[in-house]
């Protein structure tokens, strides 16, 4: 059973290898920080990929319906949608 | 060098590197914008190759690269009887160099190597949900559109007819060898280490994925037994 940080990690993780940053920039992530609209690295392919990503690594899926720009942001509301999918 | 080659539809260019090699591989890209992301690392893959004495042609899709056909007036049987085409160039045995959604499109060689396959539906869903995004509508809403009329998936008109194949296209059964990045929780024959260049934001390289692709790929072409 993965613990909400962990879960939390593994975002952070996506995002970091989605987005290229570097690990010290990604470890400053915190629940209010801004991610689509806000960083230029993440683009809407690079979300695509995201959340793709996110359902391999987390063996969730997503649905279409959640898809919107609420989902992405932040990386609290990110990291909780995901919290949320792995505890369904 | 770049050549050029006939399918029913007209003429497509390749790109070729080691012409004249004993092996010549039928490199079938990756599809769609991560083929604009996979380019430069698929010709650093060929130069590599070239120099292991392996020679690979790769083909510009009709709609994509600089071929003269609109991508909406393409459809999923052109892109097989293209791949035809230039297969009859090389001859027989084929073997094929697949990356990522490339993979739908190997079935007909004798044997083949594939980077990370992809499903026509993933590649599919990452461009229904990247434009659902970037215009700030319904991805589900979006894919039923896309299904009933030709519609711009992330730069990319695909027509109905299209989208409909695509959506059940997956990766053949048969004589291939697949290789995965070690993140990746798919089957596969052999893990290399190396980052998802098709997801990054930007078009890269990966200078030690090549190197360790390259040497899989001249291993597995001299013992796959075609």
């Amino acid at each position: 059973m993965r613990t909400p940080d962990a879960i939390a990690d593994i975002v952070r993780d996506v995002l970091r290898d989605v987005l290229s940053i570097d690990a010290k920039r990604a470890a400053a992530f915190n629940a209010d920080t801004p991610l689509f609209g806000s960083l230029p690295e993440l683009d809407s392919m690079a979300v695509a990929g995201l959340l793709t990503e996110l359902e391999d690594r987390l063996g969730i899926m997503i649905d279409d319906d959640d898809v919107d720009g609420d989902l992405l942001a932040t990386f609290g509301s990110l990291s909780d949608y995901a919290i949320r999918k792995v505890a369904k | 060098m770049i050549g050029r080659y006939r399918w029913r539809g007209g003429e497509e260019h390749y790109l070729r590197h080691g012409e004249g090699a004993p092996i010549t591989l039928l490199v079938l890209p990756a599809l769609f914008e991560e083929a604009n992301r996979m380019r430069r690392f698929t010709v650093s893959l060929m130069r590599a190759l070239a120099d292991r004495g392996i020679g690979t042609i790769l083909p510009d899709l009709p709609g994509t690269g600089d071929s003269l056909a609109e991508i909406c007036d393409v459809t999923l049987s052109d892109w097989r009887d293209a791949i035809a085409s230039v297969a009859e160039t090389i001859g027989n045995p084929l073997q094929t160099l697949a990356i990522r959604g490339g993979a739908i499109l190997d079935d007909g060689a004798d044997a083949g190597w594939r980077l990370a396959p992809e499903t026509g539906e993933r590649l599919l869903r990452d461009m229904v949900r990247a434009t659902a995004l970037s215009k700030g509508v319904g991805a589900s809403e979006l894919d039923q559109l896309a299904r009933t009329q030709p519609t711009r998936l992330a730069g990319n008109i695909i027509a109905p007819e299209f989208h409909t194949s695509l959506a059940t296209a997956s990766p053949a059964v048969g004589n291939y060898r697949t290789a995965r990045l070690d993140d990746d929780v798919a089957d596969c024959d052999v893990i290399l280490s190396g980052s998802k260049l098709w997801r990054a934001a930007e078009p890269g390289d990966d200078k030690a994925l090549v190197v360790a692709a390259a040497t899989d790929i001249a291993a597995w072409a001299a013992t796959c037994g075609v």
